[in-house]
């Protein structure tokens, strides 16, 4: 167990080292000052298109962080535990921990505006209850965004470009997944992907987040997040370096 | 320790391993020599489970610990020692030992003054040298050595050889595969090499020659007489000084050296000159 959290605060340390959070941060601090200097907006609608943007973002890290990964050093973290379970493992922990650092940091902002009201960003008064949801949402987002990302990583799809096409159509599908569900053939594999744009279906015309809902939203996509997780380290497992 | 069984590898179509059964019992040192692609580094992967064979199985007696040294080691972008630190303290070390240990080998090695650069700018040498103290802060059950000398100087040559000659008297298995003759002999007991795709003994041919230089210690008339003898068991010699020196091989050394001794010369130097580069199938 010491040896996965070591392994997992060693992929931290290389992530930050490698500057791959930079250009995804900055972006979503972009759109973060674009979607709250509309004001007045609504927390609702202000949170929803943050969710959006966060999975998307989210997709885009988790490709990286796949694509920058150098097999041999990753060959040698395999090697430092006796059980391979244990280093996939620590790999699907360390992308939930990145999940949950950018769920933090594009938070940040909205509960920033929220606490010191400058000139009215929200057109209502922000609740803590919005916040907390709105943060379990983006978390959720967070997550299956970044297991989509890696999904389709090297060692389960050789030809590059065409795992980069399927990965940006699978991310694209997802968004738009509330409208293209009324045709029928799309719609049989939306199960497929997760329920990012039930988001937006269920919350569109609400004043207030409802904690039900939000939980179970939340839970389906770390379901899904943990799911593509899974899925990627079992084929990882069976066809090796 | 490791049974390999039918291990068949196939990329693109082509077999690089063909039905491979070997065992290597645990304390064993192996080499593994051969051409360039002939498949060395790939089993050395199977070896450990990092590469899943397209057929067969790879058996293991027990759960097993493996420490890799891997051919090119990678420029990651952290400094030395930290990403030693990070290493360490995944084998289980605690982080004061663990830092203990790193100055310890790094001055073995000869690179305490880089252990603070980044890893992204070191020379080849040190680079893979790190590559070698990354799998020696802790005794594994098996070491596997991917071309571990590739750059490295004269004098951390002779540490390397010594650490793991260490490493194996403490019992742990080894693995390597390597193009230095005088590696192979330093530190592995049998070697085997891939040819079209299968495991075969490789004898490293002893070929090797010696050097003598020979002072003649007798009397001076018999000085002559004496030379021509000498003749009579080398062709190869030639005035050294005012002695001779002969070159012999390996078994000429070992069966004759008595009976230049017993002649009257003595001898000044014996010196390896040539080592069997061939290795015979
Ligand atoms: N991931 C891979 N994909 C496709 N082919 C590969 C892969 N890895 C190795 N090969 C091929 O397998 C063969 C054996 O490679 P390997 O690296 O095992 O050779 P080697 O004996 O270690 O060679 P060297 O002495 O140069 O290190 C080579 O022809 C190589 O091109
Ligand atoms: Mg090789």
């Amino acid at each position: 167990m010491r040896s996965v959290l070591e392994m997992i605060k060693y992929r931290l340390h290389i992530f930050f080292k490698r500057h791959l959070y930079v250009m995804p941060m900055v972006v979503l601090a972009l759109f973060d000052g674009f979607c709250f200097s509309l004001k007045p907006v609504h927390p609702i609608t202000g949170m929803i298109m943050l969710c959006f943007v966060l999975f998307l973002i989210m997709v885009w890290t988790g490709w990286m962080i796949m694509e920058k990964e150098d097999p041999v050093e990753e060959q040698l973290l395999q090697l430092r535990v006796v059980r391979k379970r244990s280093y996939y493992m620590g790999k699907c922990l360390f992308l939930l921990a990145v999940g949950l650092i950018f769920a933090v940091f594009a938070l940040a902002v909205p509960m920033l505006l929220s606490v010191q009201p400058i000139g009215g960003v929200f057109s209502r008064p922000v609740t803590v209850g919005d916040l907390a949801q709105a943060f379990l949402l983006l978390l959720g987002c967070s997550c299956c965004g970044i297991a989509l990302g890696g999904l389709l990583s090297f060692q389960v799809m050789r030809d590059r470009k065409f795992a980069l096409l399927l990965t940006l159509l699978l991310a694209v599908v997802t968004v738009l997944a509330s409208t293209l569900k009324k045709y029928a053939v799309v719609g049989w594999f939306m199960w497929l992907l997760p329920p990012v744009s039930d988001i937006a279906e269920v919350y569109v015309s609400c004043e207030y987040f409802q904690p039900g809902q939000t939980t179970i939203l939340f839970a389906a996509m770390v379901f899904y997040g943990i799911l593509y997780l899974l899925v990627h380290s079992a084929l990882c497992y069976k066809r090796g370096f | 320790m490791i049974h390999l069984q039918q291990i068949s590898k196939k990329y693109d179509e082509k077999w690089i391993l063909k039905d491979i059964n070997q065992y290597f019992p645990e304390g064993s040192a192996t080499a593994i020599v051969g051409h360039n692609g002939c498949g060395k580094s790939t089993l050395l992967k199977i070896l450990s489970g990092l590469v899943v064979p397209s057929k067969g199985r790879v058996q293991y007696d027990r759960p097993i610990t493996f420490h890799y040294v891997p051919e090119k080691f990678p420029a990651i972008p952290l400094t030395a020692e930290q990403y030693l630190l990070h290493t360490g303290v995944m084998d289980g070390l605690p982080v004061s030992q663990a830092r203990v240990r790193i100055r310890e080998l790094a001055e073995d090695f000869y690179v305490t003054e880089h252990l603070q650069s980044d890893m992204t700018v070191l020379s080849k040498g040190t680079l893979q040298k790190i590559g070698v103290i990354q799998a020696i802060l802790t005794v594994p059950d098996v070491l596997l050595l991917d071309e571990p000398l590739s750059g490295q100087d004269v004098d951390s040559q002779k540490v390397f050889v010594e650490k793991i000659n260490d490493l194996r008297s403490r019992g742990i298995t080894l693995l390597m595969s390597c193009h230095e003759p005088e590696l192979v002999e330093a530190i592995t007991e049998k070697s085997y090499t891939i040819a079209q795709g299968v495991l075969v003994p490789a004898s490293v041919a002893k070929e090797d020659r010696y050097l003598v230089l020979l002072h003649w210690a007798g009397a001076a008339e018999e000085k002559q007489r004496a030379g021509e003898r000498l003749k009579g068991i080398s062709e190869d010699i030639l005035p050294y000084g005012e002695g001779y020196q002969i070159r012999l091989t390996q078994q000429a050394c070992d069966c004759r050296l008595e009976e230049i001794l017993a002649q009257g010369w003595k001898l000044r130097s014996l010196q390896k000159i040539q080592t069997g580069e061939k290795v015979s199938l």
